[in-house]
């Protein structure tokens, strides 16, 4: 399965970015037989946007063909686009590298329900 | 003779100054008040006027229909205000509250899937009476782009103001679309300003923007009695412009206000006298 951590670096040891639609890159990790089997950096081209950012950012992961997110928050857009695609989106901070242990263990609690209401990533 | 009443800062006295003035000119002439602060109309609490509906503003919005569409992403990708997610394989996602009602979707899409939706956006109002005559609008909560609202406001305004013989438009403050909106087609701009760090500020921003609409701009200071004069006084020769009325920071004046009546001072003559010298 693919999973897309909204991440403040490029490498797996980078922390999980706060912000779903306004971090700077995606760690996109490919988990296969509860293995990181590889990963790849995508740049989040929406994480300057004005307004709809969260949007522009779900639709980047989704086109990714991602099966969950890892984030800290998500605003009410992105939740819904993510939703709608059916992409589970999943809680996590820390290094990247132990919060992908966790999801593999199936320690990382799901977001059932927007963190907070739009625009909360922008100032951050 | 068109004119908006501005400020850049909030709390100035755009509203204060607008109501009274507009009820010293009505004395002799044919007056129309516009309340063009869409976000937050106040001048009909100032006169004590019920606003009397008479348009509901209206915006496009795309309906996709899914029978037709062949999934090809164009919307989504001509969609300037990204309300469009489109994933490939996937149908389009729209996001209602980001959409403007441009149609671009609709114009665009090869299969003809997008027809045309309605949404409410605003209100606009319109008094007639012995007092005073008021036009106004109001946003619907949660609707993003007062601009649009204001330019609503101003079509309806050019259909109307030939019968009188000045219009007051009494804007937002702040210096974004809305402001520009309400300012546009204006053949002066009344600032009003107080002698403040803030006032000084905002001031300068917004006759820069006055500025390069090529409108005529003219200052009152109000609560000219508090803070320093003098720390405004260079932006008014830089922008080649003058003071033409000093409203007093006065008890009567505070009274009045807070308890939400139109003001009464010798200043608000002054700038009616000075209009009747213009024209």
């Amino acid at each position: 399965m693919k999973v897309a951590i909204s991440s403040t670096g490029k490498e797996l040891e980078s922390e999980v970015d706060v912000r779903f639609g306004r971090c700077p890159y995606f760690l996109i990790v490919e988990i296969e037989n509860k293995e990181v089997k590889n990963f790849k950096v995508i740049e989040n081209r929406a994480a300057m946007q004005f307004g709809g950012a969260g949007m522009t950012a779900a639709q980047l992961v989704a086109n990714e063909k991602v099966d969950a997110v890892i984030t800290r928050a998500i605003g009410p857009r992105a939740f819904s686009v993510l939703t709608q695609l059916g992409i589970e989106i999943y809680q996590g901070s820390g290094k990247i590298k132990s919060v992908i242990e966790k999801f593999i263990d199936g320690k990382l609690e799901k977001i059932t329900a927007p963190t907070g209401p739009m625009f909360t990533g922008k100032n951050i | 003779m068109k004119i908006a009443i501005t400020g850049g800062k909030g709390g100035t006295g755009k509203s204060t100054v607008a109501t009274a003035l507009a009820l010293e000119l009505r004395k002799t002439k044919k007056v129309l008040l516009v309340d063009a602060d869409v976000e937050c109309p106040n001048d009909h609490l100032i006169l004590s006027i019920k606003r009397k509906k008479i348009k509901e503003i209206f915006q496009s919005i795309p309906k996709f229909n899914r029978k037709k569409c062949i999934k090809c992403g164009l919307c989504a990708k001509v969609c300037r205000e990204n309300a469009i997610v489109f994933v490939k394989g996937r149908y389009p996602i729209f996001v209602p509250d980001l959409c403007i009602g441009c149609k671009a979707c609709l114009i665009s899409c090869p299969a003809k899937a997008i027809e045309e939706e309605k949404k409410k956006i605003g209100t606009i109002y319109f008094n007639k009476s012995e007092k005073i005559d008021l036009l106004s609008a109001e946003t619907e909560i949660g609707y993003e782009e007062a601009g649009i609202i204001v330019n609503r406001l101003k079509e309806f305004l050019h259909k109307i103001e030939k019968n009188y013989d000045y219009v007051l438009v009494d804007t937002a403050p702040g210096t974004h679309c809305n402001v520009i909106a309400a300012l546009k087609d204006s053949d002066l701009a009344l600032v009003v300003t107080e002698p403040t760090p803030l006032g000084k500020h905002d001031l300068e921003l917004i006759l820069k923007l006055i500025k390069s609409l090529g409108i005529k701009a003219r200052v009152i200071i109000n609560k000219a009695n508090i803070g320093n004069k003098k720390i405004i006084e260079k932006i008014l020769r830089k922008y080649k412009t003058e003071v033409i009325a000093e409203i007093p920071y006065r008890k009567s004046i505070l009274k009045a206000y807070s308890s939400g009546k139109q003001i009464k001072d010798k200043a608000i003559q002054k700038i009616a006298e000075w209009l009747r010298n213009q024209s």
